[in-house]
């Protein structure tokens, strides 16, 4: 059913907090995953069951510091668990969707709270505004309504939200729609009837500018994507991924905030990696000079086998990048030729299987017999 | 390799009967040797490693730079196998498995397909030449099949030269 | 356990086999400085029982605990190592072989990169085996029972000699009768008893045994499984569905049986060349000049004449379609010389009046009593003639033919033109009855079986024995053997050899009750196990599954075939193919990147 959560004094903020709250009162969740202020101004998630504490919740803060999937995951994967209702930005949901079919989530008990993303900024970009006197919220919802999704003066968004088309929040439970909504008199809302039914919530003729909004900004998001993929793609046909990569310190932070990376230890950390000696000395002899820490470029094509495929471009892998490298958009371009190859699109359906896991007899039927 | 006299005449493709020609030693101006590509092969114990074997018991001569690992079944290749000599500087990996509908352990290969697949699409996306990783079904009656590989792509490598990862030591 | 490795190496030359392309003194030296090796040697051949000798010797005296033979394929005598090693306390799955032979001095004839190639090829198996782990043998039970291809005197042995056990064997004819091709003979050499005595008998005993199932007109449609555990579909054989004319194709008609056993014996015979493929010959030009095949059945139904004539003089040509590159036949078939010397003795018997000469480039007088046979029958007036027939034809102004009329007439003689090789002269020589040896060819439908049962053939495409010493009847495929001519030529004693040779090889696991199976499973280490069950998903046997408790992944090391496919799709490398490592494998990798 589409609905309206309605706002008071043009406070979006409160209204969604509101709604929230009214979720677990109403008990259609026993608790909320949501992006919560601390004390100090940072923004993290956090799991409330207390009604009270949702004043801090703030879902539109626009920083990113980590997917919130793996954490959907960790608090639905097996029973005993509670019914959690998770906000999730459109690469969260996504992420989600890869998570349940490699059995790190599950949906069963989740209620998915999808929300339109206008754009976000690194941790540390969202740090440098809140010192330069924080981020104006009115000006950054305006930019949901007329779909054109600019960062604030003199600041810029992550490198995966500059060229993710996927902004617009799909198939969730029930979904925020902020694009081309007229926020200050209502939140458009998608949800279940038995929900609504249970907020007291009524029906609301649809809000027919989203669709036009969702178009403009997946076609100005298409624009820069194409033109940053050109850009890599060049870069890895001359340099390769060797070159384009060069400066890795190995620090596998990309790993670590990949939310579809589910490895409990990744093999790079383990004792496979850890040579005797005497092998380094031998690969020194063999080249005349050999790379360290060794296994780097493996690394990386290591990690883009696994997990190439289930991509689903949320570049937190950018994001948290000390050396500043695109390995976003490596694997986002990468991605976009290999998911192509076998029609598969990460985070699109938990029912569309993991391509390297299935396979049909007839298929590719020359490969092999050249 | 480029002998002049060979390349002028078009028959001449057949690279091997040129290289037989006397001529080509007597050029003093060509002391380089020929350039040895070093192949790594995982071939599944029943088929192709029973055609390698074939190969054997019918003297079928091939070129020595492959040298082959016994794996079960070609479902057993991990990228990695494929990744690591490439990036020591293996100038080629082949994959060798039983053809469609003959895996000893049925799926085996359908699943090696699209692992094979999807790893040269991302060796190719990554701006490493993917041509030198080659999977082909040879049975284990087939090793006249196997030889052919072999030479062919011995030959293919060594008109593609020395992988530059011989020598590219920041990876 | 970690136990520092102790590896011992030996090289062998077989004979010259390996040794004529390898410098196998200078690759056991190079072997010997390699880590973890404590010896290293070489020795002319090490299956043979003193090689074998110098393997245990050293195990003791060096306390190894690894040995790397150097040798052939594995395929061939990894089971022979395995157990010396295993006599003196080492773990069978930590010997390792280096393939230096079918991989390497056989397909290679520049002897330094052979050798170079042998000592790669020996530091891989070193650096594997160094990270060999000791496992357990594992044995699963057998399927009583055994699937004959084939109802000929060959397949018609096995049958008997399994049945005679009290398990079951299923006889499978394509025919709609049993006998092969020895029921289209009249007279065996070099006995000259007739054929029905000894086919007859044979047949009724097939048919009378409660142990036998015959299936006539019928094939085997479909193989699935392994030794000790086959699953064999039998169809009915030329029903409708047959393709017409080509390679009567297994697949036809509807499934009548689906059987599990144990073992698989092939024995398809073969097929006789057809002399149409050498029309110099003249065979159907003239009426005349006929197969040793067709001989059989006129010396069956005792009639000579030819267009009601007795003929006067009747001509034997050997070698028809074997001993001939040209033909892809360089074979030799092994029967035509003792057959033919068979049929002229017969002919002489029934036409004491006529002239009966044998062109022959040698006379092969095989098995027990040939030679004598053969002498025998030259005492009894058959002219052995050593000439090339190069061609047959009939001349225009022969006696009894109408000008014009020929070639097709009747009784009419027809001229040989040949070269005496032993005058080295050109003859001609008139005959009113040709018989052409016809040679033994693979069956025409081999490569269905081929197949169907993923059987290596050999060069002249026969089926390929798996040691042609050593192993005459087992094929490549474990539980498979080969009986009779299918495997190639050969005369009905050394058929029957043969088929009671693959019967006792084939009753070997179903008497034992177990036959071993991969003792190399999967293996799950739970810390790094995340439980995405993606193994799950792609064991083909269902062996890996989560564990309901702990949510990680458990595999069942009985139903584990160890393919391996699980261990390459978990990304957390939380799985283990044992005795084929990503350790293991990795340091062949970089042993052989060198
Ligand atoms: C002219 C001639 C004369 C000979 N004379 C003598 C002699 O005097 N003494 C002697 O010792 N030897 C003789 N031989 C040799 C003798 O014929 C063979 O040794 C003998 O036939 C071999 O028996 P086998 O069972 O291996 O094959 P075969 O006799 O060929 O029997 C094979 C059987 O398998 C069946 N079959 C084939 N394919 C299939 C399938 N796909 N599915 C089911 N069934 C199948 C066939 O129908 C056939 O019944 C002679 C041979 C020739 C050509
Ligand atoms: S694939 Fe690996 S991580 Fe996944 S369940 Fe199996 S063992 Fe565990
Ligand atoms: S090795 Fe093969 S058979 Fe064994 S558990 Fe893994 S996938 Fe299944
Ligand atoms: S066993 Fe050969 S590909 Fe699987």
């Amino acid at each position: 059913m589409r609905s309206l959560i309605p706002v008071e004094n043009e406070d979006v903020l409160s209204a969604i907090r509101g709604f929230l709250s009214q979720l677990l009162k109403a008990e259609v969740v026993d608790s909320v995953l949501v992006p919560m202020r601390t004390p100090t101004g940072a923004v993290t998630p956090a799991l409330v069951s207390d009604a009270a504490f949702l004043e801090h919740a703030d879902p539109l803060a626009p920083v990113m510091g980590l997917n919130a999937a793996p954490l959907a995951g960790r608090v639905s994967v097996r029973e005993p668990r509670e019914r959690v209702g998770v906000l999730l930005r459109p690469c969260e949901l996504r992420a989600l969707r890869e998570l349940v079919k490699l059995q790190q989530a599950s949906l069963d008990d989740l209620v998915t709270i999808g929300v339109d993303c206008l754009g976000t900024y690194d941790v540390s970009v969202y740090s440098a505004m809140r010192d330069d006197g924080g981020v104006d919220v009115t000006a950054y919802l305006a930019t949901a309504t007329s779909g054109d999704l600019v960062a604030a003066a003199g600041f810029a968004f992550r490198d995966g939200c500059q060229i993710c088309e996927k902004p617009h929040a799909e198939g969730a439970n029930i979904t925020l729609e902020l694009f081309g909504a007229d926020l200050e008199s209502g939140i458009p809302i998608t949800l279940p009837d038995d929900v609504a039914h249970k907020l007291g919530l009524g029906a609301v003729a649809a809000d027919r500018a989203r669709p036009q909004v969702i178009e403009k900004v997946v076609a100005a998001r298409t624009e820069s994507r194409d033109e940053r993929f050109s850009e890599i793609r060049e870069r890895l046909d001359r340099e390769g991924v060797q070159g384009v990569l060069a400066s890795c310190v190995r620090c596998h932070n990309c790993m670590t905030v990949c939310p579809v990376c589910y490895c409990k230890t990744c093999l790079f950390r383990s004792q496979v990696f850890e040579h005797e000696p005497i092998q380094y000395a031998n690969w020194a002899r063999r080249k005349g000079a050999y790379r360290l820490p060794s296994d780097t470029m493996l690394f990386h094509l290591t990690r883009l086998n696994h997990m190439v495929l289930s991509c689903i471009g949320c570049g937190l892998c950018s994001s948290g990048c000390p050396a500043d490298l695109p390995v976003g958009a490596v694997f986002r371009v990468i991605g976009q030729e290999t998911q192509e190859l076998f029609e598969y699109e990460p985070g699109r359906d938990v029912e569309e299987p993991l391509p390297l896991i299935t396979f049909k007899e007839e298929e590719w039927m020359d490969v092999g017999e050249e | 390799m480029s002998d002049p006299a060979c390349e002028a005449k078009p028959a001449c493709e057949a690279k091997p009967a040129c290289e037989a020609k006397p001529a080509y030693e007597a050029k003093p101006a060509s002391p380089e040797p020929r350039f040895e590509p070093k192949i790594v092969a995982f071939l599944c114990n029943w088929c192709t490693y029973t055609g390698a074997d074939l190969a054997g018991t019918s003297r079928i001569q091939y070129p020595p730079n492959v040298r082959i690992i016994r794996l079960m079944c070609s479902g057993s290749v991990d990228p990695t196998y494929v990744l690591k000599p490439l990036l020591d500087g293996a100038d080629g990996v082949l994959i060798g498995g039983c053809h469609p509908g003959d895996c000893h352990y049925q799926s085996g290969n359908y699943k090696a397909r699209r692992r094979t697949i999807a790893l040269k699409e991302i060796l190719r996306g990554a701006g490493i030449d993917e041509t030198r990783v080659w999977l082909r079904w040879i049975s284990a009656s087939e090793g006249q099949r196997f030889a052919d590989t072999v030479t062919e792509m011995t030959e293919f490598l060594r008109e593609k030269g020395p992988n530059p990862m011989r020598t590219e030591w920041a990876v | 356990m970690e136990q520092e490795p102790r590896i011992g190496v030996y090289v062998c030359h077989c004979g010259v086999n390996i040794a004529a392309a390898v410098d196998v003194e200078h690759v056991a030296r190079a072997a010997a400085e390699l880590p973890g090796v404590v010896v290293a040697r070489d020795n002319t051949y090490m299956c043979s029982d003193p090689g074998q000798a110098l393997i245990k010797q050293d195990i003791r005296e060096h306390g190894l605990n690894r040995v790397v033979v150097a040798s052939c394929s594995p395929r061939m005598h990894e089971r022979t190592f395995r157990a010396a090693a295993q006599q003196e306390g080492v773990n069978p799955y930590q010997v390792e072989m280096a393939n230096i032979r079918e991989q390497c001095s056989w397909v290679h004839r520049d002897k330094s990169r052979a050798t170079e190639k042998a000592g790669l090829l020996i530091a891989s198996a070193v650096a594997k085996a160094a990270r060999l782990e000791p496992l357990e043998q594992r044995e699963v039970d057998v399927t009583p029972g055994v699937v004959i291809i084939g109802g000929g005197i060959a397949g018609m042995t096995v049958a008997l000699d399994v049945a005679d056990t009290g398990l079951p064997a299923y006889l499978v004819e394509r025919e709609e009768s049993l006998g092969g091709r020895v029921a289209e003979l009249n007279r065996t050499f070099p006995s000259l008893q007739p054929v029905s005595d000894l086919l007859q008998p044979l047949i009724a005993r097939v048919q009378d045994h409660p142990n036998v199932t015959v299936f006539l007109t019928s094939c085997v449609s479909q193989v699935d499984g392994y030794i000790g555990n086959f699953e064999v579909e039998i169809s009915g054989y030329g029903e409708t569905g047959t393709p017409a004319g080509g390679d009567p194709a297994s697949k036809s008609g509807t499934p009548r049986a689906g059987l599990s056993v144990g073992s698989i014996i092939v024995a398809t015979g073969y097929d006789v060349f057809d002399p149409q493929r050498t029309p110099e010959l003249g065979y159907r030009d003239y009426p005349n000049v006929i197969t040793s095949l067709e001989m059989e059945e006129r010396l069956i139904q005792g009639d000579l004449t030819v267009d009601g004539r007795r003929p006067e003089r009747v001509a034997f040509v050997k070698c028809v379609g074997s001993r001939d590159a040209r033909l892809g036949n360089p074979h030799c078939s092994r029967v035509c010389c003792m057959y033919t010397a068979k049929q002229a003795r017969l002919v002489r018997e029934m036409l004491p009046e006529a002239e009966v000469t044998v062109f022959y480039i040698d006379v092969r007088a095989f098995s027990k009593g040939g030679e004598e046979f053969y002498d025998e029958t030259r005492s009894q007036g058959v002219r052995y003639r050593r000439a090339n027939v190069s061609e047959i034809y009939r001349k225009r102004s022969a006696p009894g033919v109408d000008a014009g009329l020929a070639p097709r007439a009747g009784a009419a003689p027809v001229l040989l033109v040949a070269e005496d090789t032993l005058l080295g002269q050109p003859i001609e020589f008139e005959a009113d009855l040709v018989v052409l040896a016809v040679g033994m060819e693979p069956r025409k439908n081999a490569g269905v079986i081929q197949k169907l049962l993923k059987l290596p053939r050999s060069a002249d495409g026969f089926f390929l024995e798996a040691h042609p010493k050593l192993r005459p009847v087992d094929t490549a495929m474990d539980g498979i053997f080969l009986a009779g001519c299918c495997q190639g030529p050969k005369d009905i004693p050394d058929t029957v050899a043969q088929a009671k040779a693959a019967a006792s090889s084939a009753l070997i696991p179903l008497i034992r009750g177990s036959v071993p199976v991969e003792s190399a499973s999967a293996v799950v280490n739970g810390e790094l196990c995340a439980g995405c069950a993606m193994c799950a998903d792609v064991c083909p046997y269902d062996a890996a599954a989560l564990d309901d408790l702990w949510g990680t992944s458990r595999i069942n090391p009985v139903l584990c075939k160890g393919c391996g496919a699980c261990a390459v799709t978990c990304p957390s490398s939380a799985i283990h193919l044992q005795h084929f490592t990503a350790e293991q494998v990795l340091a062949q990798v970089d042993a052989l990147v060198e």
